[in-house]
């Protein structure tokens, strides 16, 4: 059990809700990743389609706590803007805050997405910013109030796992008391015990579960990995040594031999 | 009146409100949050916020996101 922004939870992967082939397969996912928050989004859509209510009512059968995103916004207005019409819409003041700078890296904007955190938090939001993994930034935005941070792993979509692990490590060891998620460019299993074993309190996920053969076994092997990745750091980690160390006691090595193999 | 409704110029007579709007377009209240211009506008005020000649109007609704 770990608390996040005041909530109690078992789960440590946070799922999306897009790109999955089908509602069905992203519900079959969800449900086996044991994610209890999920991400969303609002949209322009039109009322002929109805598409945004029948969404909502399917992710509240779900049971799930919601992160909407401001995923698109490019400045820090149309951020606070959308967020707003989030909390109305969701009922909740969780945002995932993105406001793009590139849109050839989707980037964030590190200048408007500390004005906008700032602006939000004291409108009652909890901000959960998407950001680099560059330290400074990270630091702006807990001065500003941000009890979470979520840095990048690499590009959002692009699953190729951390490209800047030092990066990631410094961020930890800095911001020891801050909720630090990696929310993008994860591609594997492997990538997430990773980040787990680094010390980070959860992963987010999308592409890398919906974007997959098989969604539903895949986040289950997502859950599996963060959970591993976890009870790995906790249990804490043996010291690595430069030389070999046998595990086997050597008192009563048979043909035991004096002299060392040297070759 | 001349109003940019989620991007689109559209002529909507015989409307006052964002209520009167919403209602006209075929929304459900409850299931939409709306900005004018870049300005949030919650839903308690629909009934009272008066349209303004070509005014740009965000109707945004739950959508699936990363």
């Amino acid at each position: 059990m770990w608390q996040l922004a005041g909530k109690s939870l078992n789960s440590r992967l946070l799922c999306g809700t897009a790109l999955f082939p089908s509602p069905q397969i992203m519900r079959q996912s969800i449900i086996a990743s044991r994610a209890e928050v999920v991400t969303v989004s609002l949209r322009r859509q039109t009322p002929s389609k109805n598409g945004g209510s029948s969404f909502w009512d399917f992710i509240k059968s779900l049971n799930v706590h919601v992160l909407p995103n401001t995923a698109g916004c490019r400045t820090s207005k149309e951020a606070i803007t959308v967020a707003q019409m989030a909390r109305e819409l969701f009922n909740t003041n969780w945002i995932k805050l993105e406001v793009t700078g590139d849109d050839y890296t989707l980037q964030p904007d590190p200048f408007a997405l500390v004005d906008a955190a700032k602006a939000l938090i004291t409108d009652g939001f909890e901000v959960f910013p998407y950001t680099t993994s560059d330290l400074i930034v990270a630091q702006k935005l807990v001065d500003v109030g941000c009890k979470i941070v979520m840095p990048w792993a690499a590009p959002i979509g692009s699953g190729q796992g951390i490209i800047d692990p030092r990066a990631l490590q410094t961020l930890r060891t800095r911001l020891p008391n801050t909720t630090l998620i990696v929310d993008a460019g994860i591609g594997k299993p492997s990538h997430a015990t990773q980040v787990m074993e680094m010390g980070f309190d959860a992963v987010l996920l999308t592409s890398a579960i919906a974007l997959t053969n098989d969604p539903e076994n895949m986040a289950r092997a997502f859950a599996g990995a963060i959970e591993s990745g976890r009870l790995g750091f906790e249990s804490g980690f043996m010291p690595e040594r430069n030389m070999a160390s046998p595990s086997t006691p050597t008192i009563g090595t048979p043909f035991w031999h004096k002299e060392a193999i040297s070759k | 009146m001349q109003l940019v409704i989620n991007g689109e110029e559209k002529t909507i007579e015989d409307i006052d409100t964002i209520k009167d709007l919403l209602v006209n377009l075929g929304y459900e209240i409850d299931s939409v949050a709306v900005a004018c211009g870049d300005t949030f506008v919650s839903r308690s005020k629909y009934a009272q916020y008066k349209i303004k000649n070509g005014e740009q109007i965000e109707i945004l609704q739950p959508m699936q996101g990363g």
